[in-house]
């Protein structure tokens, strides 16, 4: 089981200059709103896929009235793995200084474009420079967080990203597949519009057809072969949270019809894919393959999407979320760092102890909450403190932390 | 709305900073300071310059047969009769024949297409010096071609359009192997370069 025993953080978001030893175990971060709580996570998160799970476009995490000088914003940390060994991993971001970005080729996009230069990644690993897919796998880490309901009630785009995440830090080669197969769907798609308007010729199509129908049907074949195990591992965390024996199915709903193996499955898209000729002509974009692709979500057949309370709907999504920890301890052989952003307030009871239970399974759990009574009561002196304030983040000893030796009940007011 | 900008106390200083800006990777400010030096500049230096931009656009041509650049027609190297006449080496652009040559281990011939089929960026095979290649093979004296575009999805959506363009003809097309950096370690190298050079190993 890994844990993340240093994180560092510069020039990221609210923390200018952060050094912190973390144990393992269960860690909980406390304090107010807007003090910096989610952010830790978001840099151990970033250090496991790559990319930041809340900005929009990843300039934000820059923080720019102290990056001025050095001009980047760095994540790092070092794992401590089940084999005992040490690994070093950074995410940093290169803010543009001034003008284009150093990606600029020629002036194309250099006049009359207002849209902010993106910033540049740099990401190692024991020092080495490497791609996002060398990073994935590092460090696995699976993300609770309060926007989980919208797994259920919110569009595919969730449920496939959900999907992605939990294939890439399994197997790096998927996210090196997903990384290539989205290049080559932006260059097709443009390709489309190219020949409608007669700018280039239809025998420069077969390139990327071959290229889309080769990278799909991997993708499409190797999520069609996950899901069978996710479900069941989230049918039986549904019914631990919930207490009922409801039946959960989770249906893989592919664009592309998988066949009975890798081959097949290529055969069918290339048949669908000539079947799509006619709307690809009319609509100018791709018609099939995964990036169409969704997750079916029912419980005793009710088309969850659509007809959840908001209650199932947390459930659910809580237990996909179990299964995705399950899922990558099954396969990696080592559980992932779990990060539960700011969800407990939202339980009952009962889900609450079920999750940290759960939670407390892991090698280390990383929890930030408003309000410290929970965690506190569940792990007592189990569990190591930390108060998060205006960007400080201050161990607490646990003889402080302890309701017995001081009669507040929260024991951060002094 | 911010105002427009203030009229400058030199219009034509102005003007080469604006210039400057436009070349690629020149932000206003580096524009700036490469404007300042030019003007410290004794007048003949800053003259040598505008003189040799004015005669690279005047006298840089493209070879009318490897579409290099190049002072004359045919190139230097086009007319090196001791080079092997059978031999084309494709690249995408001047500065890999200056990186081959360097290696002294080709002695063939090359063709320059000037770029890569990436619709993104709005180029297609038109758009590349690929029917001069062609009309080339045409003559027939070419026995291989050695396709050398760089290892990523353009090149390699290049060096696939141009293979089954010649699909049936009698040329040997080859590509330059994928694999390892001399130098490099396997502990550092990426999965699928080591895939790659894997799946290409050699008989010792």
């Amino acid at each position: 089981m890994a844990c993340i025993s240093r994180l560092s953080l510069t020039n990221f978001r609210s923390f200018e200059d952060l050094e912190l030893e973390l144990p393992s175990g269960v860690v909980v971060f406390f304090g107010a709103n807007a003090q910096g709580k989610t952010t830790l996570l978001e840099g151990v998160y970033l250090l496991a896929i790559a990319r930041s799970f809340r900005a929009e476009n990843e300039r934000e995490v820059v923080r720019f009235e102290s990056a001025a000088e050095s001009g980047q914003a760095l994540a790092g940390g070092e794992v401590l793995r089940k084999d005992g060994e040490r690994v070093t991993v950074h995410v940093g971001y290169q803010a543009p200084s001034h003008g284009p970005g150093p990606s600029n080729n020629g002036d194309e996009g250099k006049r009359g474009s207002t849209r902010p230069s993106p910033v540049r990644k740099e990401i190692r690993v024991n020092r080495v420079r490497t791609s996002a897919a060398g990073l994935v796998g590092a460090v696995n880490a699976v993300l609770f967080t309060a926007e989980d309901i919208q797994l259920v009630f919110g569009p595919p785009a969730g449920r496939r990203r959900y999907l992605n995440i939990l294939l890439s830090q399994s197997d790096p080669a998927y996210l090196r597949a997903l990384q290539r197969y989205s290049r080559v769907l932006q260059q097709r798609n443009r390709l489309l519009r190219m020949l409608r308007d007669g700018r280039a010729d239809p025998d420069e199509m077969s390139f990327w057809n071959d290229e889309l129908v080769r990278e799909g049907a991997w993708i499409t074949w190797r999520r069609h072969e996950t899901i069978g195990e996710l479900g069941k591992l989230c049918e039986e965390h549904h019914h631990s949270l919930s207490g009922m024996a409801e039946e959960v199915l989770v249906q893989y709903l592919p664009r592309v019809p998988p066949g009975e193996n890798l081959a097949a499955t290529e055969r069918s898209f290339r048949e669908s894919l000539v079947s799509a000729e006619g709307r690809e002509r009319a609509t100018h974009t791709t018609a099939v393959g995964p990036h169409r692709d969704d997750l079916g979500l029912r419980i005793d057949r009710v088309d969850m999407r659509a007809y959840a309370s908001r209650g199932q709907a947390r459930t659910l999504a809580l237990a996909l979320r179990l299964a995705e920890a399950a899922y990558l301890e099954s396969r990696r052989g080592e559980g992932p760092i779990v990060l539960l952003d700011d969800v407990l307030s939202e339980m009952d009871l009962t889900r609450r102890r079920r999750v940290l239970e759960q939670a407390s399974r892991f090698q280390q759990t990383l929890i930030t909450t408003t309000d410290m009574d929970d965690p506190h009561s569940f792990f007592g002196s189990a569990a190591h403190f930390f108060r998060v304030d205006s960007g400080r983040v201050t161990p607490l000893s646990n003889e402080a932390a302890t309701p017995a030796t001081t009669a507040l009940t929260n024991p951060v007011r002094d | 709305m911010s105002m427009g900008p203030l009229p400058a106390a030199s219009p034509s200083l102005a003007r080469l900073v604006q210039e400057l800006h436009k070349l690629p990777g020149i932000g206003p400010k580096s524009a700036q300071r490469l404007a300042y030096h030019l003007i410290r500049l004794p007048e003949d230096e800053a003259l040598a310059l505008a003189d040799a931009i004015t005669s690279v656009k005047r006298n840089v041509i493209f070879c009318q047969d490897c579409q290099n650049l190049t002072d004359i027609s045919p190139c230097s190297i086009c007319q090196e009769p001791r080079r092997n006449q059978g031999q084309i080496c494709v690249v995408e652009d001047p500065l890999d024949v200056m990186a081959l040559e360097r290696t002294h281990c080709y002695d063939g011939l090359y063709h320059v297409l000037h770029g890569v089929i990436s619709p993104l960026n709005g180029v297609t095979a038109h758009d590349l010096k690929l029917g001069d290649l062609f009309k080339r093979l045409e003559a027939g004296s070419v026995e291989e071609l050695v396709i050398a575009t760089n290892p990523t999805l353009e090149g390699e959506a290049t060096s696939m359009y141009i293979r089954r363009h010649l699909e049936g003809r009698d040329i040997r097309i080859t590509h330059l192997a994928r694999g390892l950096p001399v130098g490099g370690s396997l502990e550092y190298s990426d999965d699928q370069t080591l895939r790659r050079a894997f799946q290409g190993r050699q008989e010792l």
